[in-house]
């Protein structure tokens, strides 16, 4: 009786590597970057990657350069993967089957473990939040899929008001 | 409970398995070549990559999202869903790790 929790996964807009340094000016400074055409808005989510280290969108200053959070300037040299904070193009379905032990890796990193006798272990990305929030967050909706009559075999959690504030933006497995 | 996805590949009528799948990403199983293969993670470690035509964005991933579940919304005894007709493109290679 196969179950599928479906993970709204945040749209990736823009990535690349700043060169230049907005640590004084709260400022990501890319002068390849087309942040205005590839539609990143004030909200969006940067994940500096180098660091991996969050900040947000405050707004779009010009194609090569955005507003940051107060403090959260980035540094010259550093990937960043912006995310849109609204548009979810894909729902990921991700198995509620024979989970093991849901546990929070990270402040941003949640992860399922599944009892196969092996380690296939799927980890969700998403924004920092409180310890054990994600975990807590993911477990509640694995029980909620389960409890689903046989042939309601996925449980969108895009509507769950619990999981809004994770703000998931990758899904991988490993083996 | 086996499920199983009829699929035509190079040609050829295939069944892949619709049970005990973890998820379901672009790429291979190591995320390369994201528009031309598409891989399912099974629980246990078994990977099946599906090598096909050219998809932009994540038309693959859904298409065999939608089908798993919909194979698996089926009665016991329809232990097969041909999805063939459904296919975004013609998958060419069928690659089991």
């Amino acid at each position: 009786m196969a179950k599928f929790l479906k993970v709204p996964i945040l749209d990736l807009v823009a990535n690349g590597t700043t060169d230049g340094d907005g640590t004084g000016t709260d400022k990501l400074i890319d002068s390849s970057a087309t942040f205005e055409t590839d539609g990143v808005q004030a909200g969006d989510i940067i994940h500096n990657s180098s660091d991996n280290t969050y900040t947000e969108v405050v707004a779009v200053d010009s194609e090569t350069t955005l507003s940051v959070k107060a403090g959260e300037g980035l540094d010259t040299g550093k990937a960043y993967f912006i995310h849109s904070a609204t548009v979810a193009s894909l729902k990921a379905a991700i198995s509620a089957d024979n989970v093991k032990v849901v546990s929070q890796a990270s402040t941003s990193t949640t992860t399922l473990k599944y009892d196969n006798g092996g380690n296939t272990l799927m980890t969700l990305t998403h924004v920092p939040v409180a310890n054990e929030l994600g975990a807590e967050v993911l477990q509640d909706a694995l029980v909620k899929v389960l409890q689903l009559h046989w042939n309601d075999v996925s449980y969108d959690i895009s509507d769950d008001v619990e999981v809004a504030p994770m703000q998931i933006i990758g899904y991988a497995v490993s083996s | 409970m086996q499920k199983f996805l009829s699929m035509t590949i190079d040609s050829e009528t295939r069944l892949v398995s619709a049970s005990n799948a973890v998820c379901i990403q672009k790429g291979d199983t190591s995320g390369a070549n994201p528009t031309t293969k598409t891989s399912i993670f099974y629980n246990g470690g078994v990977n099946a990559t599906l090598t096909h035509g050219a998809i932009t964005g994540d038309a693959y991933v859904e298409f065999l999202q939608d089908s798993i579940i919909e194979a698996n919304q089926e009665q016991w005894r329809k232990v097969t869903l041909d999805v063939a007709a459904d296919q975004p493109s013609a998958i060419s290679a069928l690659t089991i790790t």
